[in-house]
């Protein structure tokens, strides 16, 4: 009975393989049918997307010109550039990891733009990969500007900014800029520090640039659901720093959120936002007998404050609080940080009856590295505490000779 | 079992005919490109020692040499020899007369799976053995070979290979290869596989030119009717040909059972699948045979490239 079912099984799985081969074949046909970008083309390059994952192998094998000798000859050139560009476009949108190596084969000047810029396009998509990144840099340096932008665009998706000179220069150009911006629009959270950037510094299409931020930042707050807590993550973070308060409860939602980073960033967005909750959020984290979330705290409140600026009046304060680990805390920020204001205060600081608080204040003097500190952290060389003394000297060796 | 005794045979006969460590050494070779190469050095062995037999156990019995003419375009070429035999009687009056002190490099070979290519450049001198008269020698060859029960046997070469397009002479039509390329291109607009595939010898061999007239850079498209067919069976549910076909020169040898043609064409394709249209002009290579009573295609070169 066992042996039966397994067979039936079998039969079925095998039946079912047949089937989508035969659906992927049939759509690779359609595909050589039609050209590049009109309806049908686009259509079967829509429905092998659909397929998914079981489409991918024979998709990834398209790529290949070795394949199409014997029974998969194609004796015309053209009919090879609208399977291997549409196989290209299905892939960046399945992204199987495993394809990478097989597309960065196909960006060289030995194929067409067609071919190249699609599978440049499928890269980026797929994802950030070494063998893929590497691939890209090399683009970098292609005679066809074309082919630059659309590498640079890929390297953004892959949250590295060494392309990011050739597309502030692609702004200038008036065939290369609407790639720029498509390309920017798709690069989602590793697109938002350039965007802001760009649309800040009064360079060329800042209106264009100001709808892209907006249509992103509307994919941002529907990637604050998104079931990987990854892509939460980085569109909270992604949501501070364009700064604008509409998404405010959508990241006050996450606050709750089961993973720990997922709070932390919309903390962190909230409160470079100015927004109540979230500074709450990271200063009670400040006060927490878990070290981790402590730690938390304090990494993304020194970035709220070197990003935005709007906590250095409260971690100044909180250097007065009544919990030691809030006091300790709030100086390692304003050290991380570097906030010139908070001197005096961190010099106070050093006077703590809590050791650990005194540690944080001297080492956080250490870091702004201002003379004005000298004197204090010259007679704490001394302190009774053997951990105090010693970071005072630390601190005095940040500061260089007097 | 049979199988993994054969394996174990190939590989060990691998072991004993590749080079000793110190010998050159070829990049990307293959189990099968080492045969090939042995197959070939047996020919030049032959030559060499003066042993016609070695130098015969390289031919297959349907061999074919072409002449060059030291034309890189086949629209010089004329049939040498249409069968071993003549080869054989050729080989023994060569060996009688003179001496061979010659040596081969193989450029290329290039395998699909039971078929292959190869290039070779012979160069030394030949000794009249009467006169002591030598002729320098530097001959450039391209190979076919099929692999038969393990074995590489070569079945075409083309002797006096030119690295250059020359001029051609003007050759006439001959009936029966006019008649069966005409054939060939019906049958394909007439979308059949297997009218297309009953005018091609069961061997056959297809290759990719690529747009160039020199082998360096050509594939095998096709290993023998069957792989055609099942590209066929794939193909022409999908698409319908049409071939507009002119014969540039054809030549048949002394016994008229082997020949060879060059056409012009242009050939496009209507996907049944949607509106796109794929087309192109090229230059084809062909060799027949009517060994089996019928004229059928021995090779089929598509895309060489040739200039007008």
């Amino acid at each position: 009975m066992i042996a039966k079912r397994l067979t039936c099984l079998l039969l079925f799985s095998l039946s079912a393989c047949s089937t989508t081969e035969d659906q992927v074949v049939d759509l690779l046909e359609q595909m050589a049918a039609h050209p590049i970008d009109s309806p049908g083309w686009q259509q079967a390059v829509d429905n092998l997307a659909t397929i998914g994952r079981p489409a991918a192998r024979q998709l990834i094998a398209r790529l290949n010109p070795g394949l199409y000798v014997g029974e998969d000859y194609r004796e015309f050139r053209d009919e090879q550039e609208q399977l291997r560009t549409g196989c290209a476009q299905a892939l960046g949108r399945i992204k199987p990891r495993g394809a990478t190596a097989a597309l960065k084969d196909r960006i060289t000047a030995a194929y067409t733009e067609n071919e190249r810029t699609a599978c440049l396009w499928a890269i980026g998509q797929i994802g950030y990969s070494q063998v893929g990144i590497d691939a890209l840099k090399v683009q970098l340096k292609d005679s066809n500007p074309v082919i630059r932008i659309h590498a640079a665009i890929a390297i953004v998706k892959m949250d590295d900014n060494v392309g990011d000179d050739e597309i502030e220069a692609a702004f200038t150009d008036a065939r290369l800029a609407p790639i720029a911006l498509q390309g920017l629009e798709e690069s989602s959270y590793f697109g938002v520090p350039l965007l802001m950037r760009l649309s800040t510094d009064g360079g060329p299409q800042q209106q264009a640039l100001r709808q892209i931020i907006d249509k992103v930042k509307d994919q941002l707050v529907t990637q604050l659901t998104a079931e990987e807590p990854v892509h939460r993550q980085r569109a909270a973070n992604a949501l501070g720093q364009i700064g604008d308060p509409g998404p405010t409860q959508a990241l006050a939602n996450l606050l709750t959120d089961p993973s720990n980073q997922v709070r932390f960033s919309a903390a962190a967005a909230l409160a470079t936002l100015d927004q109540a909750q979230g500074i709450d959020f990271l200063f009670q984290a400040l006060r927490n007998t878990d070290s981790i979330l402590r730690a938390n705290a304090v990494k993304f409140l020194a970035e709220v404050q070197s990003q935005s600026g709007s906590v250095e009046s409260q971690l100044i304060s909180a250097l007065s609080a009544e919990a030691p680990l809030a006091r300790a805390g709030a100086a390692q920020v304003l050290g991380q940080a570097r906030v010139q204001t908070a001197i005096a205060s961190l010099i106070e600081a050093t006077t703590d009856k809590t050791a650990e608080v005194r540690v944080n204040a001297i080492i956080a003097l250490g870091q702004i590295g201002t003379g004005q500190s000298r004197a204090r952290l010259e007679s704490l060389r001394t302190d009774d505490d053997a951990t105090v003394a010693y970071y005072a000297e630390w601190a005095l060796g940040q500061l260089g000779p007097s | 079992m049979a199988a993994m005794k054969k394996t174990i045979c190939l590989s060990l006969f691998c072991l004993l005919v590749s080079p000793p460590v110190g010998q050159q050494a070829h990049a990307g070779e293959t189990p099968e490109t080492i045969l090939i190469r042995q197959a070939l050095s047996n020919d030049v062995s032959g030559y060499r020692r003066g042993d016609s037999e070695l130098t015969l156990k390289t031919y297959d019995e349907r061999f074919v040499a072409y002449q060059g003419h030291a034309n890189g375009d086949p629209r010089a070429w004329t049939i040498l020899h249409e069968n071993r035999d003549a080869l054989a009687k050729q080989i023994y009056a060569d060996l009688k007369t003179h001496r061979y002190e010659i040596t081969r490099t193989i450029p290329k070979i290039s395998v699909r799976t039971t078929h292959a290519f190869a290039t070779t450049i012979d160069s030394g001198q030949v000794i009249d053995r009467a006169s002591g008269a030598t002729t320098p020698v530097q001959i450039q060859r391209l190979w076919t070979f099929l692999k038969i029960e393990d074995q590489w046997l070569a079945t075409a070469m083309v002797s006096d290979l030119g690295d250059s397009l020359l001029p051609a002479a003007d050759s006439g039509t001959h009936d029966g290869i006019s008649d069966l390329l005409q054939r060939e291109s019906q049958a394909w607009e007439g979308g059949n596989a297997s009218d297309i595939l009953g005018l091609f010898d069961e061997h056959f061999t297809g290759y990719n030119g690529g747009m160039t007239f020199k082998p360096g850079t050509w594939t095998i498209a096709f290993s023998g009717i069957e792989e055609m067919g099942k590209w066929l069976d794939k193909r022409l549910p999908y698409t319908q040909y049409d071939l507009d076909r002119k014969i540039l020169h054809s030549a048949v040898g002394p016994s008229g059972n082997e020949g060879l043609a060059v056409t012009h064409e242009t050939v496009a394709i209507q996907h049944t699948a949607g509106p796109a249209k794929h087309q192109k002009e090229r230059y084809v290579l062909w060799t027949m045979s009517r060994r089996s009573g019928s004229w059928k295609i021995t090779n089929m070169l598509y895309d060489i490239g040739l200039i007008d």
